[in-house]
């Protein structure tokens, strides 16, 4: 017991001091809890901010991108927007309906007014090109003889004055590109033909019997001669930069450009012929044709978004990033870009699309409060669906970066995810390729989109199969593609199931192991040489039978071992016929894709590579991912039918989209899929397959079939006999089936060891779902 | 009692609050509300939602993955626990023993806890794989290769390393044990005529029951930890006799079964706390 009187003074001192220690230490600690959770709620994010002028700290700010395209029908613009000294803007195009018309705009880019500008009359009725535009209204065109493909002209239109002829004969005949330094200065590349001589080397002849040459020139306009020759290096550059633009922050004007030689950077020419290196470390893969240069010096380029170089080169960063706008899409190109004074960016897309990036302070800043929208892999329609969604409701902010883009395994992706929808939260937007969809919606997990999307304006031949009876719809695929198998209509005729494929791989001779590094293996086969189907691997050949075959292997929580008996006897008989037991694996293999300009891009695979291009396979297979692939088939004189297998009418639906159920943003998630479902994202080309909207899927076809290549009764009668949709089968059964096809092909099992290898294999992994 | 010493006491207690607030504020956010929210949700759907009452563990004891894997997992338990404790026990007496180079010996038996599981995971693979070490070694001696991780000796590779990595760090604990046994005891039993094993039987382990206690709670706790080399070398679905319950409640989050995988981890936790309370009234009755 304490007694005071009975210590003495500094004893007693001493207790209280150790007393007032314990309070402070445990006042401190307390404060410290307290501080520890209020660390762990959820904060206000970092300023979005960034160095185009947003202020730290306030989350507010970002850039907005409007279509700002003139309602003329333009066919392709000209020039990139130019900056008048009284800041108006302006640009030349070329109208559908022909002649080359002036853009100007006194609002910023909102409206246009537009005004004939009378060059073709003026110069003799030539096509006009290689428009350049200096920012005082100068302008240099080319124009081209009708008659004579070799033949072109230079053309300067001085502000308020009528077209003036250059003459930069002494140059080339057939001007490439035209690109003005300043009033006076004019550079110049050209093609020259001449005939050869006995010393020409074959390759330098051209197919006209001709050998071209590229030439390039510096011209003193106001003195009318040429003052510097390129070399060829520059030359080459030069040529392919047609819209580098001018520079002026260092007095003397300069064309500034991205060169991707051997060293990539970003160099200059002066007016003396001379190149410098701005810059010779490049933080960029895959540029594209637009650039320019504001009045500081500093140049902008667009890859994935818009970058920016300082003036000095030692700073590089990303400045707009593309991922929410057109700017990111797969289907966008960038040839001409603006920056204007305030710091505005201009920027035609294709050809004949003109959008307008600003920086709005008012908006909260980009990943404030977003929508958010997850996906395993990029996906271009969700990205289109991403642009179409940001350009209808600027306030909202979307944020979408596929889980894999940033590395990681699709494992651990799908992990984090449903810890974070087990817990009631997860991204809003669901897109879920690759992963056991059927899973998320059994659980619960997934808002039902039947009053969301309209689902009887969708091919029902595609959703049906993802409605419930009572009308529910959890999934729904935004595209889908159809595999088929191409080939005369008598010899697809028999075809009708994989007993008969086998008979039809059987009548044929067997095809040759894969070797992409023999030229043989290329060579055009005789009729009787020639093989039914080409693979390059026997996983290749597996995934050709699964993407018709896999629905079914496993059904209520039970292998189908006939399934599975079908699959591995069909592996046997066509993979031993093949020798496939010593076939190597392979990640090479042949593809191209085709589009003649008007069309969507046909993308073709092993399978019809060695059937339409190197004419080895009697019949072709590949994944229709649009109506063209069937006029291309039909136009080489050859039918199509759906490639068979043991799933009746397989189809392979993609961009598998889904709600979150436990998501706060029900209504901007359906805005989102109103755009994803709507006629401008489905009547897009995205390369990701074919639009579920019946009526982009019905205009997809009428335009294939416009020309009278294809057979819209074909077309439609594939369509109409798509029924069961077939995703990747389950990593888990992959493994099996390939485990023991190999194992059969190669004689260490039978056919029944298989099956029964495979039914030991998936024992625990099905048993787990029982 | 006076009024300044029961100020004094609440003032204690004011202050004994304040230090505790931390570890109990961490003990209810990160263990007690997950273990509510765990048995809660084993009555719950997927999403825990809607109340589903035993459904879930009908299904799970139904499940016949569950079965195969609880029966693994308590096989496991039951050869790896008397065979690690024996085993360390043995270590440690042999180490105390050696009068040279008992330190070097410590720490060499605690060196495969220094391992890391990626490690063991590749040594797996290199030793018994079809094509591994082992294998090898047998078509040398004129044997069939063998794939140790795709038959029943998976098992017992599963068991091997664990004594290999644990009987290290037990036999540390047993030391520490056998370190607080009063020598005098011995001393005494040694004048009295007592042979060693007499004096092992009537004096050390009696002694040890506590540690024993402890060893065993602690290598329970470690068994689970198992299943990261399993999961390495084998993946999700390994061969049988290697499927634990980790296995499968991996799966069954992947799964999104949250409703099973709760249920299951609730008739888990049940039966290890059957276990704990026996180990800990042993341990309890010797105090």
């Amino acid at each position: 017991m304490l007694d005071a009187d009975k210590m003495t003074g500094r004893g007693y001192n001493m207790i209280q001091f150790r007393q007032l220690l314990h309070r402070a230490a445990a006042l401190t600690l307390s404060l410290a809890l307290a501080l520890t959770t209020a660390a762990c709620a959820k904060g206000e994010a970092a300023s979005g901010a960034d160095a185009s002028g947003g202020q730290s700290g306030t989350a507010t700010g970002r850039w907005v991108e409007e279509n700002v395209t003139p309602k003329e029908a333009v066919r392709a613009f000209n020039t990139s927007v130019m900056e008048a000294e009284d800041g108006s803007l302006y640009c030349y195009a070329t109208l559908e309906e022909g002649g080359i018309v002036k853009f100007t705009s006194t609002d910023g880019g909102s409206t246009w007014s537009s005004e004939l500008t009378g060059w073709e009359e003026a110069t003799g009725g030539g096509n006009i090109g290689c428009i350049n535009v200096l920012p005082d209204g100068t302008v240099v065109f080319a124009s081209y003889s009708e008659s004579d493909s070799h033949a072109s002209q230079c053309w300067i239109v001085r502000p308020g004055e009528t077209p003036q002829q250059v003459d930069v004969s002494g140059v080339g005949q057939y001007i490439t590109n035209l690109a003005l330094f300043d009033t006076d200065t004019l550079l110049v590349t050209a093609m020259e033909w001449s005939e050869p001589t006995a010393e020409t080397p074959a390759e330098q002849i051209g197919s006209d019997g001709m050998v071209s040459i590229m030439r390039g020139a510096i011209i003193d306009l106001a003195a009318g001669t040429v003052a510097q020759t390129l070399d060829n290096d520059t030359l080459y550059i030069m040529a392919a930069a047609n819209s580098c633009p001018v520079d002026t922050s260092a007095g003397e004007p300069r064309l500034v450009y991205l060169n991707f030689g051997d060293s990539p950077a970003l160099m200059s020419l002066d007016k003396t012929g001379k190149i410098s290196t701005l810059c010779s470390e490049l933080d960029t893969q895959n540029p594209e044709i637009g650039s320019a240069c504001d009045s500081s010096g500093n140049f902008y380029y667009v890859d994935g978004g818009i970058c920016r170089i300082g003036a000095g080169g030692s700073v590089q960063e990303r400045i707009v990033e593309g991922a929410s706008f057109h700017l990111g899409l797969t289907d966008s190109y960038c040839r001409d870009l603006a920056v204007t004074q305030e710091g505005s960016f201009f920027a035609v897309l294709g050809v004949k699309e003109l959008y307008r990036y600003t920086w709005d302070e008012t908006l909260p800043a980009a990943g404030i409060d977003a929508l958010s929208v997850w996906s395993l892999e990029e996906n271009s329609s969700v990205r289109a669906a991403v642009a179409a969604f940001a350009a209808q409701h600027p306030d909202a902010n979307v944020e979408y970066r596929p889980v894999l883009s940033d590395g990681g395994t699709k494992a651990d992706a799908i992990s984090a995810l449903n810890t974070q929808l087990l817990a009631g939260g997860g991204p809003d937007i669901l897109i879920l390729d690759g992963v056991d969809y059927e899973s998320y919606a059994e659980k619960g997990l997934l808002a039902d989109l039947s009053g969301i999307v309209d689902l009887n304006s969708m091919a029902q031949e595609v959703v049906k199969p993802f409605t419930g009876d009572d009308g529910t719809c959890y999934v729904l695929p935004a595209r889908f593609s159809i595999p088929i198998l191409c080939g005369s209509a008598e010899d697809l005729a028999s075809i009708t199931d994989l007993g008969s494929l086998t008979q039809a791989v059987l009548a044929c001779s067997p095809q040759t192991v894969y070797d992409p590094e023999d030229d043989a293996y290329y060579n055009e086969l005789s009729e009787s040489e020639r093989y039914a189907l080409g693979f390059v691997s026997l996983e290749q050949f597996l995934d050709f039978t699964l993407q018709t075959s896999s629905a079914n292997l496993v059904s209520d929580g039970a292998l189908n071992e006939e399934t599975v008996r079908d699959v591995l006897e069909f592996i046997n008989t066509v993979g031993g016929y093949y020798g496939m037991g010593s076939w190597e694996k392979t990640e090479y293999s042949n593809g191209i894709m085709v589009s003649d300009g008007d069309s969507d891009v046909v993308s073709m695979g092993d399978g019809g590579y060695t059937h339409f291009l190197m004419h080895n396979a009697r019949y072709g297979w590949d994944m229709m991912t649009t109506p063209y692939y069937l006029r291309d088939v039909m136009s080489a004189g050859e039918s199509a039918i759906l490639q068979p297998g043991t799933d009746e009418g397989a189809y392979c639906p993609a961009v598998l989209a889904a709600v979150n159920a436990s998501s706060e943003k029900q209504e901007q998630a359906a805005q989102l899929l109103a755009c994803l479902f709507g006629e401008d994202v489905q009547n897009s080309d995205q390369r990701d397959g074919m639009p579920v909207l019946q009526s982009a899927l019905d205009t997809r076809i009428e335009r294939a079939c416009a020309d009278g290549k294809a057979d819209k009764a074909l077309m439609k009668s594939l369509l109409a006999s798509i029924k069961t949709p077939v995703t990747e089968p389950d990593e888990e059964i992959r493994t099996s089936l390939l485990t023991h096809a190999q194992a059969m092909l190669t004689g260490s099992e039978t056919l029944d060891d298989a099956v029964e290898g495979v039914r030991n294999d998936l024992s625990l992994y099905l048993a787990e779902q029982q | 009692m006076t009024f300044r010493s029961i100020l004094r006491n609440s003032s204690e207690t004011r202050a004994a609050a304040c230090f505790l607030a931390p570890s109990v504020c961490g003990v209810i956010l990160f263990v007690l509300w997950p273990v509510c929210e765990t048995v809660r949700r084993s009555f719950t759907d997927a999403r825990g939602a809607s109340f589903q009452g035993l459904a879930n563990y009908e299904s799970v004891l139904g499940n016949s993955a569950f079965r195969l894997a609880a029966a693994n997992t308590a096989r496991f338990l039951c050869i790896c626990m008397p065979l690690l404790l024996a085993g360390s026990l043995a270590l440690a007496l042999l180490v105390r023993a050696v009068r040279r180079g008992a330190r070097t010996f410590r720490t060499l038996y605690l060196l495969p806890m220094a391992v890391p599981v990626a490690s063991i995971a590749f040594l797996w693979n290199v030793l018994f794989h079809e094509n591994g070490l082992c294998s090898r070694v047998l078509q040398a001696c004129g044997a069939q290769p063998v794939d140790f991780m795709g038959t029943g000796a998976a098992f017992w590779v599963l068991i091997g390393t664990y004594l290999w990595k644990n009987s290290g760090y037990d036999m540390i604990l047993w030391i520490a044990g056998l370190d607080g046994i009063d020598p005098g005891y011995y001393e005494a039993a040694a004048v009295d005529g007592a042979g060693t094993w007499q004096m092992f039987r009537r004096i050390t382990l009696p002694a040890l029951r506590s540690t024993l206690c402890l060893t065993a709670v602690l290598s329970l706790i470690n068994s689970f930890k198992v299943f990261r080399e399993a999961y390495l070398v084998a993946g999700a679905h390994p061969h049988e006799s290697m499927y634990l319950l980790q296995h499968l409640f991996n799966n069954w989050f992947e799964a999104l079964d949250m409703g099973r995988l709760t249920a299951a981890a609730v008739l888990l936790a049940l039966a290890l706390l059957i276990v704990l309370a026996i180990l800990l009234r042993l341990g309890r009755e010797d105090a």
